[in-house]
C-alpha cells in the first residue's frame, strides 16, 4: 500500500466523519482539494450515516416497557436502603444469566417486594442460586463477583473466563489499577464509592500498555522524521522494531501512528497534550461519567 | 427520532434536563432517556456481542435495569449519561461475552453478518442509501479495538474523550483506533465496491460486499440523508 492512496483521510477528515459531518461534498474538501477522489469520503460519509441513522420510527423500541417498569419499580422503592438495592441487583441479575430480562424484571420486583437483603448484609453471594452464569461466579462471595463484572480484561487473545476468588486475575500482567479484591469485599455494599474504582479505571494494564509504548515510539518516529530522518533507516533501528511488528509493515507504520502526510509533526501532538495531563491509570471515577455512591455501572 | 447530537438545525431534546427529571422520577423523562439512547446502545451491543439480537435486547434490558436502579446517584450532562450508560452496557455485554466464552467483534462468524442486517432493517426508515444494517455489519468487520471505537463515537454518540472513558483508554489512543477504523473502513468500501470518480459527491455510493446483501439499499435520498443528522 502506497501512502499516498487517493483515499487518504487525514485526521481532520477523520475527525470530521466521526463527528457526524453531514455527507457534503464540502465536508473536508478544503482538504481534500487537488485530491482525486472526494467520493471516498463521501461514500465513507454515507456509510456512517447509514450506522448512525434514526431507528425506525413510530413503533416502541425493544425493552422499553421492561426499562419504564424498572424505573416505576425503583422509583416507588425511595425507601430502599443503598444495599438493598445491591442485593437486589445483584440477584436480579445473577438470574438474568439464566432467564430472559423479563424474569429479570420478575426478580427486580419480587426482591423489591420481599427483600433479600440480608444476602448483601452477609456479604456474600453464596446464598444464591447454583449454577447460575458459569459457576465459579455463582458460588464466589461478592468481592469475586464484583470482580467477575469487572470490566473486560480487554485482551482480544479471550481468556477463558476464569473468575474466580483466588484466580481472579484472568488476564495476564498486573491489577494495580483494579479494586482489590478484599477492599472490594469489605467496601462492598456498605462503601459503593469504593467500588466505583472499577467503573473508571475499566482497562488493566494489559491493554494500556500495549497501545501507550506503541504511541510513545509513534511520536517517537514522527518526530524523527520530521527531523528530517529518513524512514527506512528508522525502521530499521531496533528500537522500533515492535512498531514495524504492530503495524505490518514498513509503508503501514505512517498511517499505523496517524502520522499526518501533509505535516509530518507527530500525529498524536494534538490529543498528547491533554492526554498526558491526565494520568490514565489514576483515572478516578468523576474523570468517568460521574457517579455517586451507590452508581457504579459495573456492579452485580 | 433524534438521538444523534450534532446538528444545530435539529438540536436533540434536551437530554440534561431528561436526566434531572427522571431523577425526580418523571417517567416520561426516563422514556425520553431511553428512546434517545437505547438505538445506538442497540446497535453497538449487537456488534459488540453478536449472536442473535435478542442477546444484544438482553443485555440492553440489564443495562436500562441498572441505568433505573442507579440513576439517582448519576451526575452529569447528556453525553455524560450517554457515555455512563454505554459504559454500563458495555460491562453487561463483556459479562455476557466471558459466559458464552466469546470474543467480542472479532468472533463474529461470517453468517451473523447476514443475521445482523436481518435484524437491523431499516425499511421502515428508508432513508438510508447503504442499510444500517449492511453499514454495521461492514464496521464489525474492523478489529475489534477499531470497530468499538467507531461504534462509540457514530453509533452511540460520544465524542473522543467520552469513548476513551467508556472503553477505559486514553483518548488519544480511541483517536487513533478509529481513525484507523475508518481508513480501514474506507478501505473495505474501495475493495468492495470499487469506488470510481463517477459518483456524484453529495449521493454516497453503497457498500456492496460479496459477503453482505445489499438488503435496504435505497437510492437518491441524500438530501433526506443529511437533513435527518
Amino acid at each position: 500500500m502506497s501512502t499516498n492512496r487517493s483515499r487518504r483521510i487525514d485526521r481532520a477528515a477523520a475527525e470530521h466523519l466521526l463527528a457526524g459531518a453531514p455527507a457534503d461534498p464540502s465536508a473536508g474538501q478544503d482538504r481534500l482539494a487537488g485530491r482525486t477522489v472526494p467520493t471516498d469520503h463521501a461514500a465513507l460519509a454515507g456509510l456512517i450515516a447509514s450506522a448512525a441513522a434514526p431507528a425506525v420510527d413510530g413503533g416502541e423500541l425493544p425493552g422499553e416497557q421492561a426499562a419504564l417498569t424498572a424505573f416505576r419499580t425503583v422509583r416507588d422503592q425511595p425507601a430502599a436502603a443503598p444495599r438493598r438495592r445491591t442485593a437486589m441487583a445483584a440477584t436480579a441479575t445473577a438470574r438474568a444469566r439464566a432467564f430472559s430480562a423479563k424474569a429479570l424484571l420478575a426478580a427486580c420486583a419480587a426482591t423489591a417486594l420481599g427483600g433479600v437483603a440480608f444476602a448483601a448484609s452477609t456479604g456474600g453471594l453464596g446464598h444464591l442460586p447454583g449454577g447460575l452464569g458459569g459457576g465459579p461466579v455463582a458460588h464466589a462471595p461478592e468481592s469475586a463477583l464484583a470482580k467477575a463484572s469487572a470490566p473486560w480484561s480487554g485482551t482480544p487473545s479471550g481468556q477463558p473466563f476464569h473468575q474466580s476468588p483466588t484466580g481472579a486475575s484472568s488476564g495476564a500482567g498486573p491489577r494495580s489499577a483494579r479494586p482489590e479484591p478484599s477492599r472490594s469485599a469489605s467496601a462492598g455494599p456498605a462503601v459503593p464509592s469504593a467500588t466505583a474504582d472499577g467503573t473508571a479505571v475499566p482497562t488493566p494494564a494489559p491493554s494500556t500498555a500495549v497501545p501507550t509504548e506503541l504511541e510513545r515510539l509513534c511520536q517517537a518516529y514522527g518526530e524523527r522524521l520530521a527531523a528530517g530522518d529518513k524512514a527506512k533507516a528508522l525502521l530499521a533501528d531496533p528500537r522500533f522494531a515492535p512498531l514495524l511488528k504492530a503495524a505490518g509493515g514498513a509503508d503501514d507504520v505512517r498511517e499505523y501512528c496517524d502520522l499526518d502526510e501533509d505535516r509530518p509533526a507527530p500525529a498524536l501532538g494534538g490529543p498528547k497534550p491533554t492526554d498526558r495531563g491526565r494520568p490514565s491509570e489514576t483515572a478516578n471515577p468523576p474523570t468517568g461519567h460521574q457517579t455517586r455512591e451507590g452508581t457504579e455501572p459495573d456492579r452485580q | 427520532m433524534m438521538w444523534r447530537v450534532h446538528s444545530p438545525e435539529h438540536p436533540p431534546p434536551d437530554l440534561a434536563d431528561a436526566v434531572r427529571a427522571a431523577q425526580r422520577g418523571d417517567e416520561e423523562a426516563f422514556r425520553l432517556l431511553f428512546r434517545a439512547v437505547q438505538p445506538g446502545l442497540l446497535r453497538y451491543l449487537r456488534v459488540l456481542v453478536g449472536g442473535g439480537p435478542e442477546d444484544a435486547e438482553d443485555i440492553a434490558s440489564e443495562a436500562w435495569l441498572q441505568i433505573a436502579r442507579d440513576l439517582g446517584g448519576f451526575s452529569g450532562d447528556a453525553d455524560g449519561f450517554r457515555g455512563w450508560a454505554a459504559t454500563i452496557a458495555r460491562n453487561r455485554a463483556m459479562d455476557h461475552l466471558r459466559r458464552v466464552r466469546r470474543r467480542p467483534i472479532a468472533d463474529l462468524p461470517e453468517e451473523y453478518l447476514a443475521e445482523l442486517a436481518a435484524a437491523e432493517d431499516t425499511a421502515g426508515s428508508a432513508v438510508a442509501l447503504v442499510s444500517t444494517a449492511d453499514a454495521l455489519a461492514l464496521i464489525a468487520r474492523l478489529p475489534p479495538d477499531q470497530a468499538e471505537a467507531v461504534l462509540l463515537r457514530v453509533v452511540v454518540g460520544l465524542d473522543a474523550e467520552g469513548a476513551a472513558k467508556v472503553l477505559g483508554k486514553r483518548s488519544g489512543s480511541v483517536r487513533m483506533a478509529s481513525h484507523r477504523g475508518l481508513r480501514r473502513l474506507a478501505k473495505l468500501l474501495e475493495a468492495s465496491g470499487g469506488r470510481s470518480g463517477g459518483i456524484p459527491a453529495q449521493q454516497p455510493a453503497a457498500p456492496s460486499t460479496g459477503k453482505i446483501p445489499p438488503q435496504g439499499v435505497t437510492a437518491g435520498r441524500s438530501a433526506t440523508l443529511k437533513d435527518m443528522r
